[in-house]
């Protein structure tokens, strides 16, 4: 494998339209990147192809869906692979509900030194908490709930990186100069903030955020901006946008700089500088 | 989950048996109501074991050797009666990482016990309204949080910080050597720095009374002390000016003579503005003040007697 890339990201957050319209600017040359090969199976992506080419809302991938993925992509004479294993399952729900990777994960984990990490920002639970604000001393009641614990997603994140760096065997007493950490905040366009990525990574996802920066050398980690689809299709106009000039002139990156740039092949550039 | 066939255990919200079985998935009574559910888990315990060295539950004793031997680790021991606040100090000063307030010169790096971290944070959230506060803690119950830290210089320093039930300080206030005082001189012995919990709430309901089983305790800690040092933390303080002048001066007064190496602050679950001092700042202040106290050495400078020869070790054979 050439410089494999590992993409990791919860369910919904995005992987599918990003893969697939990458696979389109790749395939239409319309980057300075290109695919040295052909692409073992594009089965994973080809329903959102379809969607997309006509100007329709991807459907999110079923979780029964648990096949690999990869993507061969060329930079110049730099060949670099695109992994997401098991792609479409609940892969990395499973990864902290059983604590532990299958044996894809962990080859894929092992061999790679480029962590693409997608984070979807709006699809983050917010739950208010009692630093938020001033309840009445009167209005506690004793704990009575009886559902089962789920992992605020600030954990789950810091659970995650914390079970992919032990793979890696990990030194925490040293910051990470090994694995080059790329996040990206993913559908940026329902965020509507004017923010650069790592400022707003900080304001939404503090404890996450002290962690990389904790454990990351700072040239090592980046955080960036990523619409894959640029907009919502949900009217007429927009969906007419694509299905006339074609899923592949649309979507974008915000640079570390809060620079906008209309190629999110620059994402695949930024996780192997 | 399920509930445990042992009507008084609480295992299935906090994984704690209540008879005190290092894994509850084991006690014959949990078995009993759960005997299919719990080989299947067991099979996950296993596999869990096999791939990772942590659970992110918190650590028992016998588990906290993988952090201490990392670095010197700063094990924090909180001693105080039920119910003054210990568990929810805990969760508060999670909550208030979650929400991006920071400990003094330091980045959070990570922990090997995120997921009951985050269990404790559940409890603090709103649900219409209202706050659900943490269970009492059982009896039996005796765990180690971990937080790893990194300093400005990039040094990583390992907090632990011990949960127990308060009934345990009570016993060992009483009588040092009690059969059920176990978990109070385990983490006795374990610390290197203390959190005494003063509960306002019971100084006003019990006021001499309450007065007298803190002095008890703080009699306790101050035994075998040395040089460790010893934050009292005023919890429940929103309520604090309801406290008998009296008693509150006398209590202060006397705390302040039985240690050297001690501070006091106040601290709430409730804030009265936005930010409060009291709830937003002081919470974590405690663990900076305790971080930075249990750094300093320990060790007194030798002086030598004899200040005319040049050869420090002379001068004291000369003697």
């Amino acid at each position: 494998m050439n410089n494999p890339i590992l993409l990791i990201g919860k369910p919904g957050s995005s992987k599918t339209v990003f893969l697939s319209q990458l696979y389109l600017r790749l395939q239409k040359r319309k980057s300075k990147l290109k695919l040295y090969d052909q692409v073992p199976n594009l089965s994973l992506i080809i329903d959102a192809l379809n969607e997309l080419a006509e100007g329709k809302e991807p459907i999110p991938t079923h979780s029964e869906q648990s096949l690999d993925f990869m993507l061969p992509i060329q930079a110049g004479e730099l060949k670099m692979d695109l992994i997401c294993p098991e792609y479409g399952g609940e892969q990395v729900k499973r990864i902290i509900a059983k604590r532990e990777l299958d044996s894809l994960w962990k080859d894929a984990v092992t061999n790679s030194n480029n962590w693409l990490f997608f984070i979807r920002l709006s699809e983050i639970n917010k739950a208010e908490d009692i630093a938020d604000i001033t309840p009445n001393p009167n209005n506690v009641t004793p704990d009575e709930r009886d559902e089962e614990h789920v992992l605020s997603d600030q954990a789950f994140y810091i659970e995650l990186l914390q079970i992919l760096l032990f793979h890696k065997y990990n030194d925490y007493h040293f910051k990470n100069k090994k694995v080059r950490l790329t996040i990206a905040l993913t559908c940026w366009d329902e965020l509507e903030t004017k923010d650069i990525p790592e400022a707003h990574l900080k304001k939404e996802l503090p404890l996450l955020y002290a962690f990389l920066k904790a454990n990351w050398m700072s040239d090592n980690w980046v955080v960036l901006g990523l619409s894959a689809q640029q907009f919502r299709l949900t009217n007429a106009e927009n969906q007419d946008k694509y299905a006339v000039e074609g899923p592949e002139n649309f979507g974008f990156i915000i640079d570390k700089n809060g620079k906008r740039t209309d190629d999110i092949t620059e994402l695949i550039v930024n996780a192997v500088l | 989950m399920a509930n445990c066939s042992n009507k008084e255990c609480v295992a299935h919200k906090t994984s704690n048996c209540h008879l005190g079985e290092e894994d509850y998935r084991k006690c014959e009574f949990w078995l009993a109501a759960n005997g299919s559910k719990a080989k299947n888990i067991e099979k996950v315990f296993k596999q869990s074991k096999k791939n990772l060295t942590w659970s992110g539950d918190p650590l028992a004793y016998d588990e906290i050797n993988s952090i201490v031997g990392r670095n010197s680790a700063i094990t924090i021991g909180i001693a105080g009666r039920a119910g003054a606040g210990k568990t929810t100090f805990l969760a508060m000063v999670f909550t208030l990482l979650q929400k991006g307030y920071n400990l003094k010169g330091y980045d959070f790096a990570g922990s090997n016990t995120i997921i009951g971290w985050d269990y404790l944070y559940d409890r603090l959230k709103v649900y219409q309204t209202q706050v659900s506060f943490p269970n009492p803690t059982p009896l039996e119950y005796c765990r180690f949080f971990h937080l790893a830290l990194r300093d400005e210089n990039n040094a990583l320093k390992d907090i632990l910080i011990s949960d127990a039930s308060g009934e345990v300080f009570t016993l060992w206030a009483t009588d040092r050597d009690h059969v059920n005082a176990g978990n109070a001189r385990l983490i006795y012995h374990t610390s290197c720095a203390f959190i005494l919990f003063i509960d306002c709430g019971d100084l006003i309901d019990r006021k001499g009374r309450a007065k007298s089983d803190i002095i008890k305790i703080a009699e306790m800690l101050k035994f075998d002390l040395r040089n460790r040092p010893v934050i009292a933390v005023w919890s429940k303080s929103d309520r604090k000016s309801e406290v008998h002048p009296s008693i509150l001066s006398s209590l202060e007064e006397e705390l302040q003579s039985m240690f050297t190496n001690y501070e006091q602050i106040d601290v709430s679950n409730f804030s009265s503005k936005h930010p409060d001092p009291l709830v937003h700042a002081n919470n974590l202040k405690v663990i900076d003040w305790l971080i930075e106290h249990a750094n300093r050495p320990l060790t007194q400078v030798l002086t030598s007697p004899h200040s005319s020869d040049d050869d420090f070790f002379l001068n004291f054979k000369r003697q």
